[in-house]
């Protein structure tokens, strides 16, 4: 099941000073906690351990944070950042054909610290252990197999 | 396959809020601090299946 990679827009930098977009092996998925529904995008991320998603979220899908179920995880500073984890299904969404292409069940993390970033990581545990996973970054698509 | 383009659509993103895109993911139908209000402001704008992200900083990759 192939899907797009989303371009973003970007600022030159002086180490990348061409540099006015920048593509992303990024999702639209719904996120789903019984009767309640939260759309959001996700990065295909093969460096996370995990997958977690912005805090405020989490209250949006009746989520009461903090849960007993918490989980330290690192990222690129200095500080230990803690998620907590419930059950949730998902929904990958596929803007191509207008319909839900898959599905699957995610113990997922919701963290604070994710919430400047404004989008969820589908990491290690819960996705990349469910399917195949084969980015093709030269075609700008990336290929999802259960 | 292509990317899906959301250069232009993003670029006329609010600055450091959280935004709700149409289904199709080509037009901001809702903004506010948190996904919400994002979401509240999409569907008092006729938008019941829209999708949130908090847009990345233009000027920031992320690791």
């Amino acid at each position: 099941m192939k899907f797009p990679f989303i371009k973003f827009p970007a600022l030159p930098q002086p180490a990348f000073p061409g540099k006015s977009e920048c593509i992303r092996p990024v999702l639209p998925i719904f996120l789903i906690n019984g009767p309640k529904v939260v759309r959001v995008f996700a990065v295909v991320d093969s460096g996370a351990d995990s997958c977690v998603f912005p805090a405020s979220l989490a209250s949006h899908l009746g989520i009461v944070l903090p849960n007993q179920n918490s989980s330290v995880f690192c990222g690129t500073g200095n500080d230990a950042q803690l998620a907590f984890y419930e059950d949730i299904k998902v929904a990958v969404w596929s803007v191509v054909d207008r319909k839900i292409a898959l599905t699957f069940d995610l113990y997922a993390g919701f963290c604070s610290t994710m919430e400047h970033v404004g989008l969820g990581l589908l990491g290690q545990d819960g996705f990349f252990s469910k399917f195949k996973v084969s980015i093709d970054h030269r075609n700008q698509c990336f290929d999802i197999e259960p | 396959m292509c990317a899906t383009d959301m250069t232009t659509v993003l670029r006329g993103a609010p600055a450091d809020k959280w935004i709700a895109l149409s289904e199709d993911q080509t037009r901001i139908v809702g903004s506010g601090k948190t996904p919400a209000e994002a979401i509240k402001a999409a569907e008092e704008n006729g938008e019941n299946d829209s999708f949130v992200m908090k847009v990345p900083p233009a000027s920031a990759l992320i690791l």
